[in-house]
């Protein structure tokens, strides 16, 4: 029975002129989102390989120099954009797709897309999963408005629940019609050109699949919540206008007004620090053993202890590298401390947000896809996190061949190629999903508290429409 | 098949329908004449499980309807004045439709006979219901009862702006059903056509069924006379008072 219903309901969808007008549309959008999302995603990288590329061949092809002026020079850190970006991009145009890997500092990401894109990146790139996190919504109300007020208005609920339709079975029919109508056009939609996102550096098997069915899942319960509240709004209203008018209006304000209300609302609570504040606070990090002149001694102490000599220039090693590495791990902590306290803060944002998903489940479904997709704030720190580590090893290579091998040539020393083919290329294996899987509980929570509350509202909603018909 | 005991329905202070009681067995046809608000729709709504009883409770096959309504409706179809159908779907395909929901299915042979056997040929099956007449309408309305092959119908003023042709064709309908044994309650304001089709006839007023007539027995002029002398609050000076009752006047008339 529940079968028959749904059938019908798709049935007299592709009967009605607004549906597949609306239809063709939202398939042409998804579609076109999805070859500009995959195009998009080739670009990245194949300008990614050819940027570590360029990068190895210019620090191999350096010439000779002294190590530290190297470790000024430095090498990138490419980030490797994972392939279901190309569904959610997620803070991809937004976080930077390169690290600078220089001695001192621990820079944040550059070569952030939103920026190059200058006046035009105001419009923003069409994905995949804004227009099923934003527009489908829309669309499923305008599917659903007529579900049970239009029944009830042209007579068939009566005739329907005459024939003993259970309100769960109409529920549950009325759910999988529109589930099948909007699969016939997500499915073809996206199935063509997802599969054909490739990326060189994203998740493997069985992670990627395990991410995807994770996707699959969660705007299945979105579209299970926003189905529910849409056929429960339509019980409600004795009439298929009002409901219309009802839906758009929890649309306008739920889906469009609040994401952007509570996204001003935490960076208004939770301000980011100004970048010159930022950059500050980094250049204080970085120089933390220049200004502690007692832990300056106390190095001298200890190393001159170990070696059993009086004075720096007995040392079998160069000092000032010695410093410098000191320098370097005295600053680890500051540094560590620095992006902590800044996660903090976007940790404190996004609560804010995450309350405020208790109004609006695109809040949660955005925070969920992003990380499914692997392009979110946690996937950055994971790269920021994994850049530094090589950074560390990297610097700590270029210095200890300058304390170990400058001798009298002091910072007259020089290396060449032989050194800096030594130096290895920042290759990144992103976090696994169940790795990160504690960041998302929350939200996806709340996602199945949404979907299970859509269908309770939509079954109270249902049960009183039925009472209602001798009316 | 469908019993009424002591059924009462009252919304707030008005009693819609007061200690009903009544049967209709199969072969039976029972039309219920009355005013607007005599509590004709009211019963309706009830064996329908539309309403929970106030008092009393109404039976289909003797399974209690408040209780059981799932399983009392799968008995029964039901024809009221304006059958709903979809508008962008076929006779035919509102028809298998219908009986889809009734856990049932035919082949679309056996369905057109169904729908040629309410009166509906075959070009008009295949049509988009949007166009039908409310005479067509009322045809689909009774080839879903036929197809679901359901014990009992309940009509609800299914006559009530049918051109007479249409009319005709339904009341034969309704008589051929009647002769298969099926259970009719009907309610109507005609009485002239209560009098044709109908085994009994039941008055109602203000929630009250006031008396029960053997159609038979009666000629339409007489049953109309009855009937107005009831709505016109003349019955006790008529001499045709009769409570709720299992016998029909016109039997002892």
């Amino acid at each position: 029975m529940i079968a028959a219903i749904a059938l019908n309901e798709l049935r007299l969808c592709l009967r009605n002129g607004t549906f597949v007008g609306l239809a063709v549309a939202m398939l042409a959008l998804i579609a076109g989102a999805t070859a500009l999302s995959v195009q998009r995603l080739a670009t990245f990288d194949r300008e990614r390989a050819a940027a570590e590329a360029i990068d190895r061949e210019v620090w191999d092809g350096q010439g000779a120099r002294n190590p530290h002026s190297a470790a000024h020079f430095a090498r990138y850190a490419f980030k490797p954009v994972p392939q279901l970006a190309a569904f959610d991009p997620g803070v991809t145009d937004y976080a930077g797709l390169a690290l600078w890997m220089e001695a001192h500092y621990q820079n944040p990401a550059v070569f952030r897309r939103a920026e190059d894109l200058g006046d035009a990146g105001r419009f923003g790139d069409l994905s995949p999963a804004w227009i099923l996190q934003f527009a489908a919504p829309l669309f499923l109300s305008l599917i659903l408005f007529s579900a049970i007020a239009g029944e009830r208005e042209q007579g068939t609920l009566r005739q329907m629940a005459a024939g003993g339709i259970a309100p769960p079975t109409l529920l549950a029919g009325k759910l999988a019609g529109a589930g099948l109508a909007t699969a016939a056009i997500v499915v073809p939609a996206l199935i063509p050109g997802l599969p054909l996102a490739r990326s060189s550096g994203g998740p493997v098997l069985p992670d990627l699949a395990l991410r995807s069915g994770g996707l699959l899942v969660a705007y299945g319960l979105y579209f299970v919540a926003v189905g529910g509240i849409a056929l429960g709004v339509s019980a409600l209203c004795r009439e298929k206008r009002t409901a219309l008018i009802a839906l758009v209006a929890i649309w306008a304000v739920s889906f469009v007004l609040l994401p952007r209300l509570s996204a001003s609302l935490a960076v208004t609570l939770h301000p980011t620090p100004e970048a010159a504040e930022l950059s500050k606070q980094l250049r204080e990090a970085s120089s933390a053993l220049r200004r502690d002149t007692a832990y300056q001694e106390k190095m001298e102490r200890e190393i001159l202890a170990q070696y059993g000599v009086d004075k720096v220039e007995d040392l079998p090693i160069n000092y000032g590298a010695y410093s410098l590495q000191q320098s370097e791990e005295r600053a680890h902590p500051q540094f560590e401390a620095f992006y902590a306290r800044l996660d903090a803060i976007h940790g404190r944002q996004e609560n804010v947000i995450m309350a405020a998903s208790i109004l609006s489940p695109v809040l949660a479904l955005e925070t969920l896809s992003a990380g499914l997709a692997g392009a979110d704030r946690h996937h950055q720190r994971a790269f920021a996190g994994a850049a530094e580590a090589h950074r560390r090893i990297m610097i700590k290579q270029l210095n200890d061949d300058l304390m170990f091998n400058a001798g009298e040539a002091g910072y007259g020393y020089t290396a060449d190629a032989t050194l800096w083919r030594q130096i290895d290329d920042f290759t990144y294996t992103p976090p696994r999903f169940a790795s990160v899987l504690s960041h998302y509980a929350l939200s996806a929570l709340v996602l199945l508290l949404y979907a299970g509350g859509g269908i309770a509202f939509a079954a109270f909603a249902l049960n009183r429409a039925q009472k209602g018909i001798a009316a | 098949m469908l019993e009424a005991r002591n059924l009462t329905k009252s919304f707030g202070s008005l009693t819609a329908l007061d200690a009903l009681n009544l049967r209709v067995d199969p072969g039976e046809i029972v039309c219920l004449l009355g005013a607007n608000g005599a509590g004709k729709t009211t019963t309706i709504n009830l064996f329908l499980g539309f309403l929970e009883p106030s008092g009393g409770a109404a039976y289909v096959d003797g399974v209690e309807v408040a209780t059981h309504p799932i399983e009392t409706k799968r008995q029964l179809a039901y024809i009221p004045e304006q059958v709903a159908l979809y508008p962008q779907l076929t006779g035919l395909e509102n028809l298998d439709y219908f009986l889809r929901l009734a856990s049932m299915q035919k082949s679309a042979a056996e369905l057109l006979g169904i729908l040629e056997r309410a009166g509906l040929d075959k070009t008009a099956a295949e049509r988009r219901t949007a166009s039908y007449s409310k005479g067509m309408r009322q045809k689909v309305g009774v080839a879903i009862a036929l197809a679901k092959e359901a014990r009992a119908l309940l009509l609800d003023e299914p006559l009530s702006g049918l051109d007479p042709a249409a009319a005709n064709s339904l009341c034969a309908l309704l008589g051929g059903l009647k002769e298969e044994g099926r259970a009719i309650l009907m309610a109507t304001h005609d009485v002239f056509r209560a009098k044709e089709i109908g085994t009994r006839i039941g008055i109602m007023k203000a929630g009250r069924l006031v008396d029960t007539l053997d159609a038979a027995a009666l000629d339409a002029a007489e049953i109309e006379r009855i009937y107005l002398d009831h709505m016109h609050d003349g019955a006790d000076s008529a001499g045709h008072v009769a409570l709720a009752t299992d016998h029909p006047r016109g039997a002892a008339a």
